[in-house]
């Protein structure tokens, strides 16, 4: 599988060795996580592409260095950012795992939740109570260190307590389909809103909602705040960072195949002898554990917990990170949670904006099912491609041939979105709820062959311009 | 002459309809038995009672199993087919936005019940991987294995359809209309296919068709269904020649 392989195969199989097959690696920020034996994309015909793609992967560019350059840059934020971005960047990161998370069972088995806010809140509440109530406990016996040991109990307190909650919800909804199942898991996160706000126990302080202070930790004669802005954000970087390595290995392990194969077709895959329910089920699981972990560590980051963790509104954030990001690429609502908070962070800049913000995710979100019919991810590999074409007209036939590429590629996009604007009100409202309905529907992350197919013609790179944006301040990796 | 498969007086009735009205049959290993009959007939229903997708109104299916027949009525599809009854589909269903080598890989977890298998890299590991080669070079489809299974021709993605079928090593395969859609240039191929497939697997293959050409072609045995009732069940010579099955089959005109 050297550089000289068929166009057909586009040059993919070139990084297969190295970053597939081989080393299992983390999520890939600079190829979005799309992996997998068949990358192929339309335009068959690109016999340049191969070249340029082997030739980017012989000067260096592979997948482990684009993915090293990033965690270079996530260790550096807290050293460039002002502290106020460090802080957005720890939100975006558990908002990532939490939309990867969701994603889990939307986009790799098909089933739309739309009560994951249950989770996250539940493990929010687990290491609220667990700071509250055995917080001094714990000082009394191990004084200085004891806010470290309250974390540590409270990590496994929240996640027992997680899967304790998703078992038998998850048991009960994976038994329904499509819509009624999107229905009964907003039902049970609406029914843990209602105990958290009514608080019959008195345990949660209803609306009001609870406090949580971390704490100082008193090492060596040292005072270390827990909440330690920078540290806190490590801390996070590392859970985040391995939580996202864990999801990749579960999408592609067996069993995460067999998962994508059920939101294929559940018929055939019982036909092959194998209980979909019950996989289905794992899943739920697995994914409501994860859910877990960022609502435990984004609890500490709030430094309050209420019970609008529980609200539907909040389930609605990784449906629309997924949507926007692309639900069929593994690091699609990592993209999509970014362009969610920072988009809302630009939005609170401008007093204008910010009181009616949901408007202009509205308009978002609008302009995403229409034109990037598999979200903003496919919009970036895209745009990777186009990149990747210039290069290669660059390297083979000089600066002028590259300038004549890119006006003639723009003005063609250009075309297409007119096109396509003047097709919309028709066709449009169609293709909106084709997205939305179709849960398992589009094309698969391992295998963004399905995300080309719809792309290139329309989506592809008039999709460039609007994740410009999004893509300089995530993909913080590129020099 | 092993008995694999038995359905007693095995019936369905959807409301009104009497879609299979007491079928009682052998299925014997190592003979190809083609079922036939015009369009609601009942033969899809029929498969779909065998295999679980469909509850019985009455009636029983059995299975050999462990070397013994077992009763598998009413058990849910996925144990059946675990039992090692596997099934193709007449509307194609396959995993269409995998690659071909994914969805072989699929069936091929599920035979090695490694379904609930979180941790292993999937492409990374032999043992499954020899199987999916090894199924893929039996049916022709090495050179398409990186291939998404939306990217296929028709006719290719029979052959998908076929070998996730074949991939779970179950002892019956039902085809079911094999060669609906197809050319005849496709269909001979397909049935030049389920011959050799024949002879160089263990598998025994019981076919629904309503193409004649193909059935005489591949048939060691016919059973004919009109109306949900096996109206002729033989060798081909036989079925060819009863009277009954032509005209219920084609109005009067002989086959």
């Amino acid at each position: 599988m050297s550089g000289d392989d068929e166009p057909t195969t586009d040059g993919s199989r070139d990084d297969e060795p190295t970053a597939d097959r081989s080393t299992p690696d983390g999520p890939d920020p600079g190829a979005l996580g799309v992996a997998g034996p068949a990358v192929e994309r339309a335009g068959h015909g690109h016999e340049r592409l191969s070249f340029t793609r082997s030739r980017l992967i012989e000067e260096g560019w592979t997948r482990e260095r684009l993915l090293g350059l990033f965690v270079v840059w996530c260790l550096l934020v807290p050293v460039v950012l002002p502290s106020f971005q460090v802080y957005l960047f720890t939100e975006f990161l558990l908002l990532a795992v939490f939309a990867t998370a969701f994603n889990l069972l939307y986009g790799y088995t098909g089933l739309l939740s739309f009560g994951h806010a249950l989770f996250y809140a539940a493990a929010g509440y687990a290491i609220a109570l667990t700071f509250r109530e055995l917080g001094p406990e714990l000082a009394g016996v191990l004084g200085g260190i004891s806010p470290l040991a309250t974390l540590l109990v409270a990590v496994v307190l929240g996640l027992a307590f997680t899967l304790v909650i998703a078992a038998p919800v998850g048991y009960l909804s994976v038994r329904l389909d499509e819509i009624y199942f999107a229905l009964i898991t907003l039902s049970f996160s609406m029914a843990f809103y209602a105990v958290l706000i009514q608080d019959p126990y008195g345990l949660t302080q209803g609306s009001d909602g609870m406090l949580l202070l971390l704490g100082t930790v008193e090492l060596f004669g040292a005072d270390v705040a827990l909440a330690d802005r920078n540290l806190y954000y490590y801390l996070v970087l590392a859970v985040a960072g391995g939580s996202m390595y864990a999801m990749w290995r579960v999408i592609n392990s067996p069993f995460g195949t067999v998962c994508r194969a059920i939101r294929e077709s559940p018929d055939r895959v019982s036909a092959l002898g194998v209980n979909v329910t019950y996989h289905q089920w794992v899943m739920f699981v697995v994914s409501a554990f994860f859910v877990g972990i960022a609502g435990l560590f984004i609890a500490p980051l709030h430094s309050i917990v209420t019970p609008a963790m529980s609200f539907w509104t909040t389930s609605a954030i990784p449906v629309v990170a997924a949507v926007i990001g692309g639900a069929f690429y593994f690091l699609g609502p990592a993209v999509g949670a970014f362009v969610f908070l920072y988009l809302r962070w630009g939005l609170s800049r401008y007093p204008a904006f910010e009181a009616h913000w949901e408007l202009f995710y509205g308009l978002v979100l609008i302009l995403v099912l229409l034109y990037f019919k598999e979200g903003a991810a496919a919009g970036l590999v895209a745009l990777g491609h186009w990149l990747e074409d210039l290069y290669g007209v660059y390297r083979t036939d000089g600066r002028s041939a590259a300038i004549e590429f890119v006006r003639s590629t723009l003005s063609e996009k250009a075309a297409a979105v007119r096109r396509e604007v003047g097709r919309t009100s028709v066709r449009g409202r169609r293709s909106a709820r084709g997205q939305v309905a179709t849960a398992g529907g589009g094309s698969d992350s391992t295998d963004p062959g399905g995300g080309s197919d719809s792309t290139d013609p329309g989506s592809g790179s008039d999709s460039t311009d609007p994740t410009d944006p999004t893509d300089r301040p995530s993909g913080g990796d590129r020099p | 002459m092993t008995t694999l498969l038995r359905t007693v007086d095995l019936r369905r009735e959807f409301g009104e309809l009497v879609a299979v009205d007491g079928v009682s049959l052998d299925i014997v290993h190592g003979e190809i038995t083609c079922i036939i009959g015009p369009n609601g007939a009942g033969k899809t229903t029929f498969y779909d009672l065998l295999t679980g997708m469909v509850e019985p109104t009455s009636g029983e299916v059995w299975l050999r199993h462990d070397g013994e027949l077992q009763e598998i009525t009413g058990l849910p599809a996925h144990e059946i087919a675990d039992r090692g009854l596997a099934r193709s589909f007449q509307i194609i269903e396959i995993f269409e936005r995998l690659t071909v080598r994914q969805n072989v890989q699929v069936a091929c977890v599920a035979r090695n019940d490694r379904t609930l298998d979180l941790t292993t890299w999937l492409d990374a590991d032999e043992a499954i991987n020899e199987q999916v080669d090894e199924i893929l070079e039996l049916t022709g489809l090495t050179h398409l294995a990186e291939k998404r299974c939306s990217t296929l021709s028709y006719g290719q993605q029979r052959n998908v359809e076929i070998s996730l079928a074949l991939a779970i090593e179950s002892s019956v395969v039902l085809l079911d209309e094999p060669t609906a859609g197809l050319n005849p240039t496709d269909s001979a191929i397909v049935v030049d296919f389920v011959n050799e497939l024949d002879e160089r697997t263990d598998t025994t293959f019981v076919v629904t068709e309503h193409d004649m050409d193909v059935v005489f072609n591949i048939a060691d045995r016919i059973v004919v269904l009109h109306d949900g009732r096996v109206i002729a069940d033989g060798d081909p010579g036989t079925v060819r020649a009863d009277e009954t099955v032509t005209e219920a089959y084609l109005g009067g005109s002989s086959i």
